[in-house]
């Protein structure tokens, strides 16, 4: 039976490929000319997926610098004013916008093509034209950081060139959402309703929704800011103010949205690695809705450019704490299935309960911020929010790369590396975070650079040693890829983990589905036949 | 593994068969959302600014600055008239009446031109420059929905193009759907813009 009536859109480079004459297959532009001109979903995604790598490395080698300047406050000046100001402005912007939304939407779209069944991604030419446009903006953002643009900046051609790029990259992040969401909502395979859809296929359609609507309007703010900017009329924002208009995005509730991928990552690894039907799936599918739909925070945007302390309204204060509910039953439900069943300890295994570990701490340490009497708002706290929530998010997202990459690399990750990375992650960013929850409720001020109460510079120490470990932890993943891709591609192997859902099937596209994991179906009624 | 062809073996009904996928309805869909929340993120922006003002006893538009309403009307009205146009074009395609369809669609985009035109003659009659923050919010407000509407009209003219080659009928009109449907939002934003702009002011 054909997947859908229709069948989806062909990726344009596909259909306009000339034909082998002996097969009759495609035969797709090699070179540059493929790359530039490719509409395949993998395609695209490895594109995302390699930039964002990059931008991980300006982030993280600026986080690891920052965290040596607060490692001894009176000692060490690597940079000064502005200098720090402007590097820990970029060092969040890459990290968010740069890397981890990117990261996810490139996994998605290799990923989630194939476990709803589709042949590609809904509107490869769009898909194509949000990375091309994410490149050059993202690129642009860099640049405009290191011509004195940016927030805090002091060359006003490059504060508006970073405003400008800022929008395209938001635009293009917009863009491969709406791809995304599609792709989940209208080229599902036949019979999968969205109660069988894969977790990390839903989570990436919760997520993506939720993305669409807050970078929308992120992206009428930047307009905005841009015109103020560039008329010189500053009623809004110069510079220095540029950053209270960002950082709605960057702290709770919002920056949960950006970590919803983790749950499904980990909702779909975790039975597979415990050799068990996923239970309470219905559960699961619900708790990850709820938790997107609690951490939509656009709503926030207006009251935190006017006062960041939202700790006194209670709507803040009532989804800081009802976020940890979902996340709670996800990962009750999630543990169940893990203890019920019988668990190897692959990597995939052990990066998704690190990522889960690392948003629960993010989701704690949020939950304490929007306590009013422990004024953590506007201290160190907040950075720890994010280095937990966006740490997640990484852990998840290299070990999405260990566990799907058959579909991403095409050639194995060595294991003995990949659990060295998940473990250096889990560590680093742990003592990264915890110690600014400390200084946080030491009254340490966020972004100070001046002389520190007793016992915070041990903190900074600690959390600048964590930072160390993050780093190194992306090392070895790097190495590890790197010995991976100059290995032959492993065409043999294309279920390495005995995957219960449709992307591990050879031919995913002539498919009627008639449960949430068809292959472990079909795989037991084999094993039920030949017995 | 090739079979994937799968047993119900956790109890759950068979699904009912799948609707035809509606790919550009979904896609536009998602799209409006995020233009959508553009434009009512500024519009709240401009809404809370009024209010200080008017707490602080201040006026809220500069001095010498007019925004008449009749522009304004006469905007809101010929895009009401665009909606309903759109709308026959969806009815025309949906009956296979291509040569109205393609009048629709020619007279939706013509009356998306109007709407521009009426508000940059709004614009020559407010007496307001970019260079104070009321009139900066104007503009940032009323220029993204131009560039909504102007998008709208590119959708609207390619849907009438594919009508044209052919590609849309009575059975198969979701190009022409996800138009209108675009349209009609562009509409309502405006209205919404209407009302807070050039109705209270």
């Amino acid at each position: 039976m054909a997947m859908t009536e229709t069948r989806p859109e062909a990726a344009p480079d596909e259909a306009a490929a000339a034909h082998d004459s002996a097969t009759d297959e495609p035969v797709p532009a090699g070179g540059l000319a493929g790359l530039l001109g490719t509409g395949r979903h993998a395609a695209i995604g490895r594109l995302w997926i390699g930039t964002s790598l990059v931008f991980l490395a300006v982030s993280g080698a600026l986080g690891v610098a920052l965290g040596a300047e607060r490692f001894k406050t009176q000692t060490y000046d690597v940079f000064n004013g502005n200098n720090y100001a402007q590097s820990l402005s970029l060092h969040g912007v890459a990290a968010l916008f740069l890397f981890a939304i990117p990261m996810l939407i490139g996994l998605a779209t290799i990923v989630v093509p194939r476990q709803v069944g589709a042949e590609t991604i809904a509107f490869p030419r769009a898909a194509a034209l949000a990375f091309w446009g994410f490149l050059i903006g993202g690129s642009m953002v860099v640049i405009s950081y290191l011509i004195n643009g940016g927030p805090f900046g002091g060359n006003d051609k490059g504060v508006d060139l970073f405003l400008a790029s800022l929008a395209l990259v938001v635009v293009a992040l917009v863009l491969a959402s709406v791809c995304l969401a599609t792709t989940v909502l209208g080229l599902r395979a036949s019979g999968m309703s969205l109660s069988r859809v894969p977790l990390f296929a839903w989570s990436v359609l919760t997520a993506t929704t939720i993305w669409i609507a807050s970078l929308g309007l992120f992206f009428g703010t930047l307009v905005l800011l841009y015109a103020d900017h560039r008329y010189q009329l500053l009623s809004f924002a110069s510079s220095t103010d540029i950053d209270r208009w960002l950082r709605w995005t960057m702290t709770q509730p919002q920056i949960y949205a950006f970590a919803i991928p983790v749950l499904g990552f980990a909702g779909d690894v975790v039975p597979v690695f415990a050799r068990n039907r996923a239970r309470f799936r219905g559960v699961q599918l619900g708790a990850i809705g709820a938790f997107s739909a609690l951490s939509f925070g656009a709503w926030t945007y207006l009251a935190a450019v006017n006062n960041p302390d939202l700790t006194k309204q209670f709507l803040f204060v009532v989804s800081a704490f009802a976020i940890a509910l979902p996340l709670l039953v996800f990962v009750g439900s999630t543990a169940d299935t893990l203890v019920h069943g019988r668990p190897k300890l692959g990597s995939p295994l052990i990066f998704a309960v690190a990522a889960v570990l690392m948003l629960l701490a993010g989701v704690v340490v949020g939950a304490m911020r929007a306590v009013h009497p422990l004024e953590l708002v506007e201290t160190t706290a907040d950075a720890s929010v994010s280095h937990y929530v966006l740490g997640a998010s990484a852990i998840a997202a290299l070990g999405a790369i260990h566990y799907w990459w058959p579909q991403i690399l095409t050639r194995p990750l060595r294991e003995g590396l990949g659990r060295l990375t998940a473990l250096l992650l889990l560590v680093g960013v742990f003592a990264l975070a915890l110690p600014d929850v400390i200084s946080g409720l030491l009254d340490e001020r966020r972004g100070s650079l001046g002389p520190v109460r007793d016992g915070v510079e041990a903190l900074n120490a600690v959390s600048f040693v964590g930072g160390v470990f993050v780093l190194l932890g992306v090392v070895v993943f790097v190495v590890n890829l790197a010995v991976s891709l100059a290995s032959r591609p492993d065409d043999e192997v294309t279920d390495p983990w005995d995957g219960h859902t449709l992307e591990w099937a050879d031919d995913a596209v002539a498919v009627t589905v008639m449960s949430a994991t068809p292959l472990l179906d079909a795989r037991e009624a084999a094993e039920g036949g030949a017995a | 593994m090739t079979l994937v062809l799968a047993d119900d073996s956790i109890g759950m009904p068979p699904a009912a068969p799948p609707a035809r996928p509606r790919v550009l309805l979904i896609g536009t869909g998602f799209a409006l959302v995020g233009i959508v929340m553009a434009i009512a993120g500024m519009l709240g922006l401009y809404v809370e600014q009024r209010a200080q003002a008017v707490r602080s006893g201040h006026a809220w538009l500069p001095k010498g600055v007019v925004i008449d309403i009749t522009p304004g009307n006469v905007a809101m009205v010929g895009l009401v008239i665009s909606a309903v146009v759109v709308q026959w074009a969806v009815y025309s395609i949906a009956h296979d009446d291509r040569p109205r369809a393609y009048l629709a669609l020619g007279l939706t985009v013509l009356l998306g031109a109007a709407y521009i035109n009426g508000i940059a003659f709004a614009y020559t009659q407010m007496g307001i420059t970019v260079h104070n923050p009321v009139g900066l919010l104007i503009f940032v407000i009323t220029g993204l929905h131009l560039a909504m509407a102007a998008a709208g009209m590119l959708f609207v003219g390619l849907m009438a193009f594919r009508a044209l080659g052919g590609q849309y009928s009575g059975r198969d009109r979701e190009g022409i759907v996800a138009a209108a449907i675009y349209w009609h939002v562009t509409v309502v934003v405006f209205a919404a813009i209407w009302f807070t702009i050039f109705v209270t002011k």
